[in-house]
């Protein structure tokens, strides 16, 4: 028989109201009377519609949260990214070290010193970050409730997560009002999502993507016969999650891997310390670019998920300045970050920007819908069918990264891509238009310029293999059923397939004396332009994102197309040349 | 016999003996449709996976049994997962350090060579010989159960749906396959309404990459004796190539039955999928 029809989601509305209402569940804090107040950053979406309220926030209970600072150089910054990505300037490749930069762009030290005193003054730890974008802060419930004038209500969501959520507005004095751009970080509803997209394990000739398999295809391998294999090469994830080190050691037994270095983990304040509902995606993260670039140094930075959760890593990753590839594989509709978030995380993207830091950012796996949720689970308030894209994949400081269906033989040798598109199932790769970010100067080139271009960034960049069905073969240990081995797609592994395939041609470049590949996205437009169609990208001319189909030259489901690697990075390390 | 074709167009002539026989014929073969959604909707339900996007599957050891020769279509905890992760044929180990000499020689990546291996399939393939037409599909989701030169029937698996695949020559329009397709669900569906639900929305109907339109509908599934038993969810597209039309029917049991963290009808919808990646309008380019 037929079971019994269940339709719990149109039931969830009331809860949900509540939950936007986030004020219905406690009194705003008062605010002090010499202060102006800063606009609560975050929104309070309460995704999960059955989310509790648990009560106000123990006063004792550890808390983070980041200070953004105003940018007084902006003008001056935007002109010097131009110029660094313009042979022929005097400013052409010349990268700023994070030191460098904030003494060229940001608040004097004599207008920061008020900030940080101001934090001290109320118990809290404060640590400026020396490209001056931003300050982490720590202390208690207590403590910042005090001094931000905001009450902090715990809340848990349907998964169990537990997150406090700000009451009231953050008041910060009148006199430093004008250099804080934004408080962030109180509001940690986990809403940052992974993009990735697991199916069960088949068995046979069509099992998942392996790195033997992705090196052929790609053709990485002329670069691994070459000795390139990521040894003394560091590279950075970007994680809202954990993950489980003998995980890593059972890829490389399984795989004939040895002498690699121990995936390093930075984890920063406010961060789970156990694995969760992301833990298969930083394993995804970490197993993909292991097989193409083996020996490279892999550090996990990971970080709390908010809503702005980008900020802490991004910022924490550019005062690191030890990585110069970076992959992220999460992100969040762009329409949910709340704006004074996102002009904050641009900043500390541009920051990475003009240290030569190139990010890869995965596209998001609802196709043209980006904010459009499909979980059950979801707050059908928050539902969108309208074309969106995903943040911060849409920013014009980082590379988009697109999905693909790949077709193989059973020799492994390439046959053919699709832009990664599910009519049925609703999925695919992200691409589209940026409603709010603006298309940068570098990206231009065939079919950039097309009848749907308004002026604003265009997406995805370029792609990789995303479809699940062509998907990577990944075990991980998952944080409910333990070890478990699945074939895992979604633009999520098209990111650090491309990030690794580019540390792969940051060392070539090293070794060739090349000082540094700098943020390549201006680089793979450039080098598009100057190439024969398919020397160097597959352009890919089938498929779609369920509203835009890919074709030839630029598109908005695959971009430039997939990487011919090894032919790709002696092209990149040749124009760099010159 | 499961989901039938759509009934021929009306014969332009007068009753005859043949009609009647035609007519007797198509009330045998409308019992039988009746008699095959019983059966199909009376099926003993797999257990519903707790299975949710962004994890892998969980083994479910109350799953029908899978026949001792193929894979599980769940991924197995270990030890029996390690041997499944597939090494690398032939060296795998990266060198450690560069082999002499080749810092000093730029690389230079050679030529593709051309092969003629064969392409890897995502699952079972399927052809029609007379339409030259076919898709390919996982026999782990998916029981072929009905199959002729123009249609190609599955259950699904594990849910309580149904998928029918068909193909006519291009004379017949998409929107015209689509209306001979719902007019065979309306034979078991009463009250079938669109479903205008943003949740179920079908965005960018194609089938094998090329463009088409279509649907979601819901209504109210009858037993063989006409009696109402459960809520069903129908999302058909078309397309056409010029050449052929088909159009892709998704029939789906109790459709808002929740899933993991989706509902049921997304859960097959999903599922399939592979049909339309894999489709390839003519088989003889």
């Amino acid at each position: 028989m037929i079971g019994p029809s269940a339709l719990p989601r149109r039931m969830f509305g009331l809860l949900a109201i509540c939950g936007l209402l986030a004020a219905c569940s406690g009194q705003p804090a008062a605010r002090q009377a010499s202060s102006t107040v800063v606009t609560s950053t975050t929104p309070t979406l309460n995704s999960a519609a059955a989310a509790t309220e648990l009560g106000p926030t123990p006063a004792g209970e550890g808390i983070q949260f980041t200070v953004s600072l105003r940018l007084p150089g902006a003008a001056e910054l935007d002109a010097y990214l131009h110029d660094l990505i313009t042979p022929g300037s005097s400013s052409y490749q010349q990268f700023l070290a994070p030191e460098e930069f904030g003494a060229r762009f940001g608040l004097s030290q004599a207008r920061i010193a008020p900030i940080v005193a101001w934090l001290e003054s109320g118990g809290l730890a404060a640590r400026l970050m020396p490209q001056r974008t931003s300050i982490a802060v720590s202390g208690s419930a207590g403590q910042v409730s005090n001094l931000l004038g905001v009450e902090l209500v715990d809340w848990e969501n349907a998964a169990g997560r537990r997150y406090h959520v700000p009451v009231g507005e953050v008041a910060v004095p009148a006199n430093l009002n004008g250099d804080v751009a934004a408080v962030l970080g109180l509001n940690t509803e986990p809403l940052i999502r992974p993009s990735a997209v697991p199916t069960p394990l088949k068995a046979g000739a069509g099992d998942g993507l392996v790195p033997s398999t992705v090196s052929k295809a790609y053709e990485i391998d002329p670069l691994h016969d070459a000795g390139l294999n990521g040894e003394g090469m560091t590279i950075a994830i970007v994680s809202f999650d954990t993950f489980t080190p003998s995980d890593v050691e059972l890829f490389d037994r399984n795989f004939g891997y040895t002498g690699g270095t121990p995936v390093e983990l930075i984890r920063l304040a406010g961060a789970s310390t156990e694995i969760g509902e992301g833990a298969g995606e930083v394993a995804l993260d970490i197993q993909v670019i292991r097989g193409i670039a083996p020996k490279a140094q892999i550090i996990d930075y990971e970080g709390p998920n908010t809503s702005d959760g980008f900020v802490p890593i991004i910022s924490r990753i550019v005062a690191d300045g030890r990585a110069k590839i970076v992959s992220i594989s999460w992100g969040l509709c762009e329409n949910w970050s709340a704006p004074s978030s996102m002009r904050a995380e641009q900043r500390e993207f541009a920051a990475a920007f003009a240290a030569g830091i190139s990010i890869f950012s995965s596209s998001g796996d609802d196709a043209a819908y980006d904010c459009r949720r499909v979980d059950i689970s979801d707050n059908p308030f928050e539902r969108d069918l309208s074309p969106g894209v995903d943040w911060p994949t849409s920013s014009p400081s980082v590379i988009s990264v697109g999905g693909t269906f790949l077709t193989l033989r059973e020799d492994g040798t390439y046959v053919e891509e699709a832009g990664w598109e599910e009519p049925l199932g609703g999925g695919g790769g992200g691409g589209g238009l940026s409603a709010i970010q603006e298309r940068p100067d570098w990206q231009s080139g065939v079919g950039v310029d097309n009848s749907a271009s308004n002026g604003m960034r265009q997406v995805p960049d370029v792609a990789g293999p995303a479809d699940p069905t062509s998907g990577f073969v990944v075990t991980y240990t998952d944080y409910e059923m333990g070890l478990v081995s699945g074939q895992v797609g979604g633009t999520s592994a098209a990111a650090p397939f491309w990030a690794a395939s580019m540390l792969l041609t940051q060392q070539l470049a090293e070794r060739e004396g090349v000082a540094g590949l700098g943020p390549l996205g201006p680089v793979l437009y450039q080098i598009s332009a100057e190439q024969p169609t398919g020397a160097v990208f597959h352009d890919i001319v089938r498929g779609g994102n369920l509203l835009y189909s890919a074709g030839p030259g630029w598109d908005y489901s695959t971009g430039l197309g997939s990487p011919r690697v090894a032919r790709l990075a002696r092209a990149i390390v040749d124009a760099l040349n010159q | 016999m499961g989901f039938p074709s759509a009934p021929p167009p009306p014969a332009p002539t007068r009753k005859s003996s043949t009609t009647i026989i035609a007519l007797f014929v198509g009330g045998m073969l409308a019992l039988a449709i009746l008699a095959v959604v019983f059966v199909l909707f009376n099926q003993p339900k797999a257990p519903e996976a707790d299975c949710e996007p962004g994890k892998v599957c969980a083994p479910q050891p109350s799953l029908p049994p899978v026949p001792s020769n193929q894979p599980s279509p769940l991924p197995s905890p270990l030890p029996s997962v390690q041997p499944s992760v597939q090494p690398s044929p032939g060296p795998t180990t990266v060198p450690a350090t560069l082999p002499p000499g080749a810092s000093a020689t730029p690389v230079v990546p050679a030529p593709t060579p051309v092969s003629n291996s064969p392409i890897v399939l995502s699952g079972e393939l399927w052809q029609s010989s007379a339409l030259n037409y076919s898709f390919e599909y996982d026999p782990n989701r998916w029981s072929l159960q009905d199959s002729t030169d123009d249609t190609a029937v599955f259950y699904s698996v594990r849910y309580d749906a149904q998928l029918v695949i068909r193909a006519v020559p291009a004379q017949t329009s998409p929107a015209e396959l689509i209306a001979q397709q719902l007019a065979v669900v309306d034979t078991f569906m009463v009250g079938r309404v669109k479903d205008t639900d943003d949740y179920d929305a079908l965005l960018g109907p194609s089938i094998g990459y090329v463009d088409g339109e279509g649907d979601v509908w819901s209504g109210v599934v009858l037993s063989n004796d006409g009696t109402p038993v459960a809520p069903g969810g129908v999302t058909v597209m078309a397309a056409t190539d010029g050449r052929l039309t088909v159009s892709v029917l998704v029939l789906v049991g109790s459709p808002d039955a929740q899933v993991g963290s989706g509902t049921q009808q997304h859960r097959v919808r999903g599922q399939a999928d592979e049909f339309l990646k894999s489709f390839d309008w003519d088989t003889r380019s």
